[in-house]
């Protein structure tokens, strides 16, 4: 499966509840949206909020133009998701494996993504088939690039972090990173002196790519059209893209 | 962290009071050969003593008198978050204890009067964030100390006379890695040794040793890919993300020089391999050093040696678990020391395996372990997708849990806690979680099932230690995760998980006395001796991974026990 929220999988024992989302009727009336997002995860979500994450200042955007105020829910899992109450997430696949996974119906994709290779800046690799068996590559553990990665007999190193894979790249530890644009994006932003040369994503490889879209937890039909309709007019007017730029993140268009 | 004065200034005056009650000997020193002397009337670390006996040699309370016992006095530490799950020390008659949060009290042992305590600051936000937390399992004593670690990676020095903070020293970046400590450190030579935890997370699973008196830290050993050899045992680099934590206390052996310590398994947990995990999945090899005892040289923390008890575990019966019973047969010196996964292994003082026995019936995940080589016979390695039929044996849980049994010298036997219980499962190549910080890693949904043509329940047996030949054997309906202790005065105590605690003649296994303290035991239970009197020391108080599962799955009195509560009740004769 492909995540870009960090959401377990795997067993929780424990963390049981049902979904308390609202129709959009109901969230007009009490003039709250609610988000969940990462307490600890720039450039996602940060709860300490400077910066507070493009999360945040869409989920803000998005409820202005609902005509309510944003309110937050702190989650780690997606265990978590089922009681905290919120409405909506951010940055969730838009792929029918995924929103299984979730239960989460999704809004019409506003950005594409997946995985990308990070290299210093004067290496020679230009693209996923250059790579070889004389190249080593960052991945994280257990992850679809892994796998993809290791299929082509290329000789991989595992992260539990993307951003420790991105400074293993920079200390020329390993030849490239397989990481998300967004995290190595941030990663430049954060580490200009340690900045990484970013390729473009192999669409040849299905599981690499993805769209991605906001995820609604059990809204009625006026509630998805609200959010579509939103989205439409903050990626029309440019707010969408300024949110993720002041990330360091160029946004691509889904397809 | 940090005490307040004002706020601590009163329990401090009560603590020099009832410090002189409870023992003018106070100023000893608890170190080395004190604890590998064992002196009866106290219990001076995790396992009792080096010899991890978890035996008292006190006899006071025995056989024809066990009948009489009562409560003396009751403990409760407040905000006991998953119950409270330490293993209670004493010396001098002041036993030591920790709740929930790393919470530290010092109590007149004879009186229970509180002569100090210590709650540490704690990250709360990192608290909520980790799923093994914020439980505790224990402390650790030494040269005038009492020694704790946190849930956010640090381990901390208390003066064991006033619990002021003598060092706090920073091991472990828990905001990224998300793990700390939750077992007890061991004090040996000079020196305070702790484990991480981390299993499913993806770390090193380092094992720290620190100056008892300064609180630097002396040695690191790292239990994944620790050495080269090490490292090439895991593909892909995987060594970076390798898990196996050391995150129970394990103990020292004086006459090799030697700690050992038991290590938990890699992550992820449930690998999808499935036969060609030497070459395939997430961690291929064989992953060392991961639920494995190894040996390290306490002065310089270098491997010594080692026995993988299960190469590349993809079934999480780590090795962290329980005591390392040292024992003589026939002119041998043999260390005892169970598995998560059902089985005892024997070891000579080197980790050479003499014996391995089967203390669980409900075991599938091997056909068998050479008794001989200690070879895994028959492994069942899994591919994604659903386990079913039959179910996985046994449950995640284990058949042995992370609590201690006990060896009484006296009759020779070996008390210990067996758990029949299977479970279902449906493997998934999950995409783990760690960005920006790690979570924990399992790799599949699983559900508690009963054995093929069986029913789930638990067992105190007791067996020989060497060859595993039982003697008795008692049942309980639904598995004990409390601690066993056996006395000089023929006595084993089973605190179970309904929240009885019972004691059963030695020899014969005739239950004499029980007691219904009202909520599960999942924690410690010793016994000590204060002014003449011995006294029985329990913890009670149920919750978390494990006890959490008993009320949707047994109902009963498991549906309304409480959770995040508990105490520790002591008892001595009335």
């Amino acid at each position: 499966m492909k995540t870009i929220l960090p959401f377990m999988v795997g067993a929780v024992i424990g963390l049981i509840g049902s979904a308390q989302a609202r129709p959009l009727d109901a969230i007009r009336s009490t003039g709250v949206l609610g988000l969940c997002a990462h307490p600890n995860s720039l450039p996602f979500a940060n709860k300490a909020g400077d910066p507070p994450g493009f999360q945040v200042e869409l989920g803000q955007a998005l409820a202005r133009e609902l005509g309510v105020s944003l309110e937050l829910d702190w989650i780690i899992t997606r265990y978590q998701m089922r009681s905290a109450g919120c409405d909506i997430l951010l940055d969730v696949i838009a792929d029918r494996e995924a929103q299984g996974e979730t239960n989460l119906r999704i809004s019409k994709p506003y950005y594409r993504t997946g995985v990308v290779l990070a290299v210093p800046p004067a290496s020679k690799l230009t693209s996923f088939k250059s790579l070889d068996g004389h190249t080593k590559v960052g991945v994280l553990v257990g992850s679809f690039a892994a796998m993809v990665i290791s299929q082509r007999r290329v000789p991989t190193s595992t992260f539990g972090f993307e951003i420790d894979s991105l400074e293993a790249v920079a200390n020329h530890e390993i030849d490239a990173a397989a990481v998300t644009p967004t995290a190595a994006s941030y990663f430049n932003l954060t580490h200009p002196d340690k900045a990484l040369r970013i390729l473009d994503r192999d669409e040849s490889e299905a599981n690499l790519n993805w769209n991605v879209a906001v995820g609604m937890v059990r809204p009625d039909d006026s509630l998805r059209d609200a959010i579509d309709g939103a989205l439409e007019r903050l990626r029309a007017d440019g707010t969408v893209e300024r949110i993720y730029r002041r990330y360091g993140v160029i946004l691509q268009s889904p397809k | 962290m940090k005490k307040h004065l004002g706020y601590f200034s009163l329990p401090v005056a009560v603590a020099i009071g009832a410090t002189l009650v409870a023992s003018s000997a106070f100023a000893q020193t608890v170190d080395t050969a004190r604890i590998e002397a064992a002196g009866q009337n106290d219990w001076l670390t995790y396992h009792g003593s080096y010899k991890s006996h978890h035996y008292s040699p006190l006899a006071q309370i025995n056989t024809s008198n066990v009948g009489n016992l009562g409560v003396a006095w009751m403990h409760i530490p407040g905000k006991s978050t998953r119950g409270v799950q330490s293993m209670p020390l004493v010396a001098d008659g002041v036993l030591y204890y920790t709740g929930s949060y790393s919470r530290t009290f010092a109590l007149n042992g004879a009186t229970g009067e509180l002569i100090w305590h210590y709650f540490p600051e704690l990250d709360e936000a990192l608290i909520k964030r980790q799923t093994h937390s914020p439980y505790n399992r224990g402390v650790a004593l030494g040269e005038g100390k009492v020694y704790v670690g946190t849930v956010d990676g640090r381990l901390i020095a208390l003066d064991a006379k006033t619990g002021r903070v003598a060092w706090d020293t920073k091991l472990i970046d828990s905001q990224k890695l998300t793990v700390g400590f939750t077992g007890a450190p061991l004090y040996a030579k000079g020196l305070v040794i702790i484990g991480a935890q981390g299993g499913e997370w993806p770390g090193r699973g380092p094992i720290f040793a620190i100056d008892a008196a300064t609180g630097k830290k002396k040695w690191e050993f790292l239990t994944v890919a620790g050495t080269d050899e090490a490292m090439k045992t895991w593909g892909g680099d995987s060594w970076r993300t390798g898990g196996g934590g050391g995150w129970m206390p394990g103990t020292y052996d004086s006459e090799t020089n030697t700690l050992l310590w038991g290590t938990a398994n890699p992550a992820p947990l449930y690998d999808w391999s499935g036969a060609d995990y030497k070459t395939q999945g997430a961690r291929p090899g064989d992953n060392l050093y991961t639920s494995s005892v190894i040996g390290l040289d306490i002065d310089t923390g270098k491997l010594k040696f080692y026995h993988q008890e299960l190469p590349h575990d993809a079934w999480d019966f780590d090795s962290a678990v329980g005591e390392f019973v040292m024992l003589e047969r026939d002119g041998q010196k043999l260390i005892v020391h169970p598995n998560k996964g059902g089985f005892i292994f024997v070891y000579d003082r080197n980790l050479a395996v003499k014996n391995v026995w089967r203390l669980v019936q409900n075991i599938n995940f091997v056909k068998d372990i050479d008794p001989k080589t200690g070879a895994l016979i028959g492994r069942r390695d899994f591919t994604a997708g659903k386990v079913t039929d039959p179910p996985l044996c046994p449950f995640i849980g284990g058949g042995i849990s992370w609590n201690a049994g006990s060896y009484s010298p006296k009759t020779g036997l070996y008390y210990k806690i067996g758990q029949e219980w299977c479970m279902t499962l449906d493997v998934q190549k999950t995409t783990p979680v760690t960005s920006p910080q790690v979570q924990l890693n399992i790799g599949a949904d699983f559900k508690m099932a009963p054995p093929p043509g069986g029913e789930i329940y638990g067992h105190l047996d007791a067996r020989d230690p060497v060859t595993g030949v039982k003697k008795w054997e008692v049942r309980y309906p639904e598995p004990p995760l409390g601690s066993v202790l056996s006395t000089a005065g023929n006595l084993v105590f089973v605190p179970d998980s309904r929240g009885t605690i019972h004691a059963y003649d030695a020899e014969t296994g005739t239950e004499l006395w029980n007691h219904n303290n009202g909520t599960g035991h999942q924690g410690g239970i010793v016994s000590y001796s204060v002014g003449g009197k011995q006294y029985i020391a329990v913890t009670a108080g149920f919750g978390g991974m494990l006890a959490d599962e008993y009320g949707p799955n047994f109902g009963g009195i498991y549906k309304s026990m409480p959770r995040d509560d508990g105490m520790l009740v002591v008892f001595s004769l009335k």
